[in-house]
């Protein structure tokens, strides 16, 4: 069976306009999008059940040069090794990093880095490591 | 004078396949795309080996260096925060790695009391980081 093909209707709007359009379209998104994905750290709320900075929690102060443990100094890169043993007896423990008024954001997050990498489920920041 | 007009060409068939490779390049572009607003200041977030992708969602509070910040690009105070951010949700605060730490926790907090949700503060991966 041979069927007619229709005829074809004169085009309303010619195409090129449109690829006009849509390379327009492109170069914008192109140009004005960023396409690198952001990453970032779960700051959330203290941790509730033991209490902020209060019974249980192991204390970490960040001072301006240094840092101690529940008030024994550390040196800068022994943080881990410090709450590991701690955490190792008690998983739950929390811990808190309180960072003085000058420490840098970048020693706060190292901090925070290592608690996590000592095995530390909730870690809590405060500001004022007042002694 | 008058010139004669060219011949009308019939609409090019090999066209098509341009424009559909366009059309799915753009579409590319704007659903992988963002676009997100001018930054107000440069920063240099800090590292870290819990980086994770965060998706873009609520409002951006951006902490400079010397520790003053902005709300979405309007500069304010980390105490006034409390009731502009009240109830948001998905806050990312870009903070730079070397702003004073008290500050970006005085920004923390506020959000906190303000009962702001989902507050993740942006950092890059560590070096050797997975």
């Amino acid at each position: 069976m041979r069927l007619e093909r229709p005829a074809r209707s004169g085009r309303l709007i010619g195409l090129t306009p449109l690829v006009d359009v849509v390379f327009i379209l492109l170069v914008f998104f192109m140009l004005a999008s960023t396409l690198d994905g952001r990453q970032g750290l779960a700051v959330g709320a203290a941790p509730q059940g033991r209490g902020e900075g209060g019974e249980g929690a192991v204390l970490v102060r960040l001072h301006e040069r240094g840092m101690d443990v529940a008030g024994r100094p550390v040196p800068p890169d022994g943080l881990r090794a410090a709450l590991a043993p701690r955490l190792a007896a008690d998983p739950d423990l929390p811990v808190l990093i309180r960072a003085g008024e000058a420490v840098a954001l970048d020693r706060l997050v190292a901090a925070m880095d290592a608690a996590a990498a000592a095995g530390a489920r909730s870690i809590a920041v405060a500001g004022g490591a007042g002694r | 004078m008058i010139l004669p007009r060219p011949a009308r060409r019939p609409p090019d068939e090999h066209v098509i396949p341009l424009i559909n490779v366009v059309f799915l390049l753009l579409i590319f572009f704007m659903l992988v795309g963002r676009i997100e607003p001018p930054a107000p200041v440069a920063v240099e977030p800090p590292a870290s080996a819990r980086a994770r992708a965060v998706a873009p969602a609520g409002p951006v509070v951006a902490v400079a260096a010397d520790g003053r910040a902005w709300l979405d690009g309007a500069p304010i105070e980390p105490a006034a925060l409390a009731e502009r951010a009240a109830g948001a949700r998905g806050v990312l605060v870009r903070a730079d790695g070397r702003a004073p730490a008290g500050r970006v926790i005085a920004v923390l907090r506020a959000l906190e009391a303000a009962g702001a949700r989902d507050v993740r503060l942006l950092a890059r991966p560590a070096e050797g980081a997975p």
